[in-house]
């Protein structure tokens, strides 16, 4: 019984230092300017046109410099997290990796950091996927029949001059037996398009899935839903019909994307489409 | 000093510390909904008492009702009916700043609940202590100064919960009905105040299980009590009386209140270093952030009270049954928000009930602490003296986070975790609720009055919420806000849960920084000038 109360007592006693250290810690551990001008030079070097992260524990010690130094210099990773190619993290502070996905730890430069300063240097994983379609949904330019949709729902937007089914936004659908997690964009009614736009996407190697509901398919609607991918200095003309299942293609991509859907009928086309870039 | 009397002093403290630190407490984006919802509300009150007739038709409940039916009404009428009181009839306060009186009521409830409960079981001055600890809360005590519905659902399922421990054993009808009528006041509050009545249930089952049999027909339970009809029975009934919006189509209205909060649309968090929207957050981040916000002393209590509250559940006794229940309630307080699938934003703002409960367990846990230091240090432990010192140290953190945090308790972290900066290392977010704070207003006072200002990256928010601040007094009625990045003045407030702040950052990389406020070594937001 005495052992408890032992413990009991100690585990105060380590709280009160606890207590005592983090207020001795307190404060910015302040770094000198030289040595963030040191910092610079081999980030010149090493990480010049990559993501680098400033990481110090909340404060904007060394930016000015850094920025001097013709460094773009980021506060917080930049979303969605798949444009980061290459990530540089730099700071008073030991850096937690969380929320990295495909990126991994890699190489350090031959030269020790400067004292004081911790440096992390990650990289995108080949092959792995630099956008995807609903991750960049909120930024994306949507219009339906010649009007904005912008009205928030599930994750994506809703048009509202439309009827209720007039959306593009997350869901699932199922075709062939399979369930697919894909973007809902149902064309509108009178041949009308529903566009798209992503403004900015990062260059390679797009895949576009997409395609009809099983329920869709088996309606008396033969008219198949045309889909009219472009981008900078290139364009594709895909269409999805009851018999074509879900389809799969593959394109070179930079600059933008935008999506136009219509169909010559609109009922019963529960279209839905996924696209990533590699 | 009688148990009463000691228990009405904790209330008036709560209340009077509430009410004068009120201007240091800025204006959050809740603001606008609650404050507006709750003058319309009393409005119709006032017209129903000198016009019953014409306050009861259709068109003049919903003309006043329609603000902010997606939640229960009580909230709303303590902001109305302060406002009320300290504005229009006192002319004490400013409108915005009265608005808060109810609430700051509720917080003082909370706190004087929180001392009863612990007074039966650990004595005075460990009921001094909860309640002192919870008030030394930063970011419990924010939310007690606030409009918005957290804190009157925290201090009355608190009080039902009370009411309950104590009566739920009494015969006959008199104390159900004073149950279900407290517990009416907690379902008016919040949608979350009915978990209380479900944690009700699991305690009589934990109680009675040893009662139930098994014979040839099957299990056989105890009796079903009284209580356990008449409570949500009343209670139901008092919650529709209070709330006239669902006088009129009552099903349909009644139908989409609970289908509104079953289906919430995603709120941003951002934990572990990453924003989190639809998945919602993990379902240990309602712990977590628990632990990584209370002040530590008052961490470390509450962690050797629910200790010693195990120790006893199996005991069938009164300290055993009181174990059960607290413990019973406290994971249903929290684990209402951790186990379901909502959205877990705001901090610790959507399980606040949990920290009453949290306070009388840390109590627990200052007695449980103090006699151990009395079997290991000696009889010198045991003086009054030292009880109180004890007191004093145990209280510490929580008073130097009050002290640090003030005006920005959301950004408020234990030692522990070495405060905001070690948060904000740990991927915890630095503020949220974009508030439109005191610093901010000070800073901008003090600028050119011909600057426009635009805020990033919520500016929707700032452009709501001056007006507040202004009425105040607290802003300069000058200010211009302006929808454009080509102001003079860019406020970028660093809540990381923005997708857009990365960027945003980056691209005002080529203006000129005109003020970065910190607190706790790390910024809160950055000023910058025109390029």
């Amino acid at each position: 019984m005495r052992s408890i109360e032992r413990v009991l007592a100690a585990s105060l006693a380590v709280a009160l230092l606890v207590v005592v250290l983090s207020e001795w810690n307190r404060g910015e551990r302040t770094v000198a300017k030289a040595h963030w001008q040191t910092m610079a030079e081999l980030l010149k070097q090493h990480a010049q046109g990559d993501t680098i992260l400033l990481h110090n524990g909340g404060s904007t010690q060394g930016l000015d410099i850094l920025q001097a130094a013709g460094l773009e210099v980021r506060l917080a990773l930049p979303e969605p997290r798949g444009r980061i190619r290459r990530l540089w993290v730099v700071g008073t502070h030991r850096f937690l990796e969380q929320g990295l996905g495909e990126l991994g730890a890699n190489e350090l430069p031959k030269q020790n950091p400067p004292p004081g300063l911790y440096l992390k240097h990650f990289v995108r994983t080949a092959g792995s996927v630099l956008w995807h379609a609903s991750d960049e949904l909120r930024s994306a330019q949507i219009r339906a029949a010649g009007k904005p949709c912008q009205q928030p729902k599930d994750g994506g937007f809703r048009c509202a001059h439309l009827p209720d089914w007039m959306y593009v936004a997350p869901t699932q659908l199922r075709r062939s037996g399979t369930t697919h997690h894909c973007l809902w964009a149902h064309p509108p009614s009178g041949a009308k398009p529903l566009v798209v736009r992503y403004r900015n996407i990062p260059e390679g190697q797009l895949t576009f899935e997409h395609g009809l509901s099983d329920t869709a398919a088996g309606s008396n609607n033969k008219h198949p839903v045309k889909v009219q991918l472009k981008w900078e200095g290139g364009q594709a003309t895909l269409q999805a019909t009851n018999q074509s299942g879900w389809k799969r293609s593959q394109h070179k991509v930079k600059g933008f994307l935008e999506l136009t859907v219509r169909a010559q009928q609109d009922g019963q086309r529960h279209h839905c489409f996924k696209a990533v870039i590699r | 000093m009688s148990a009463r009397r000691q228990v009405w002093w904790v209330g008036l403290i709560s209340l009077v510390g509430a009410v004068l630190t009120l201007p240091t407490i800025g204006i959050t984006d809740d603001d606008d909904f609650y404050q507006h919802a709750g003058h319309a509300y009393i409005r119709w009150v006032k017209t129903a008492v000198n016009n019953p007739v014409q306050a009861f038709k259709t068109t003049e409940i919903d003309a006043h009702f329609k603000h902010n039916k997606e939640h229960p009404p009580l909230a709303k009428y303590l902001i109305g009916g302060g406002r009320w009181i300290g504005h229009d009839l006192l002319g004490l306060w400013s409108s915005p700043q009265a608005s808060r009186l109810g609430i700051c009521a509720m917080f003082a409830l909370a706190i004087m609940v929180t001392f009863a409960f612990t007074l039966s079981r650990a004595g005075p001055l460990a009921a001094w202590f909860a309640a002192l600890a919870l008030l030394l809360f930063p970011r419990f005590a924010f939310h007690g100064r606030v409009p918005t519905l957290d804190m009157t659902v925290a201090a009355t399922t608190s009080a039902f919960l009370l009411c309950f421990w104590h009566l739920h054993r009494k015969p006959g009808w008199r104390a159900p009905i004073l149950m279900g009528l407290v517990f009416g006041f907690a379902l008016a509050s919040k949608l979350n105040a009915p978990f209380a009545l479900i944690g009700c249930g699991l305690y009589w089952i934990a109680e009675n299980i040893g009662q139930s049999r098994s014979d040839g027909k099957g299990l056989v339970l105890p009796p079903v009590p009284l209580w356990m009809v008449i409570i949500p029975g009343v209670g139901f009934a008092l919650h529709i009386v209070l709330w006239p919006h669902m006088w009129i189509d009552a099903i349909s209205r009644y139908s989409t209140y609970v289908a509104f909060h079953t289906k919430h649309y995603p709120i941003y968090l951002f934990f572990e270093g990453q924003i989190w929207e639809r998945p919602f957050a993990p379902w240990y981040a309602p712990f977590k952030l628990t632990w990584a916000t209370l002040p530590t002393l008052t961490l470390l209590c509450g962690m050797v009270g629910f200790g010693t509250l195990f120790g006893s559940l199996r005991a069938r006794t009164e300290e055993g049954r009181f174990a059960r229940f607290l413990t019973i309630h406290a994971f249903v307080a929290i684990g209402t928000v951790a186990f379901s699938p909502v959205p877990k934003y705001g901090g610790v703002k959507l399980f606040l009930p949990f920290f009453p409960l949290f306070a009388i367990a840390a109590g627990i846990g200052f007695s449980r602490l103090r006699q151990a230091l009395i079997k290991v240090g000696g009889q010198r432990f045991e003086t009054r003296g030292a009880g109180v010192a004890l007191v004093a140290v145990l209280l510490s953190t929580g008073l130097a986070d009050t002290v640090r945090f003030s005006g920005h308790e959301l950004s408020s972290y234990g030692h522990h975790i070495g405060g905001l900066s070690g948060a904000v290392t740990r991927g915890f977010e630095r503020q949220y609720y974009d508030v439109f704070d005191r610093s901010l207003a000070n800073w901008l006072n003090a600028q050119t009055p011909a600057h426009r200002v635009h805020f990033e990256p919520n500016h929707k928010e700032y452009v709501r919420s001056a007006p507040y601040m202004i009425r105040r007094g607290h802003l300069r009625s000058d200010l211009k806000l302006s929808n454009s990045q080509a102001s003079e003045i860019i406020i970028l407030t660093h809540e990381r849960r923005w997708r857009t702040f990365s960027d945003l950052a980056l691209r005002f990389a080529d203006r000129p920084i005109l003020h970065e406020h910190k607190v706790d070594g790390v910024v809160l937001w950055t000023a910058y000038g025109k390029p």
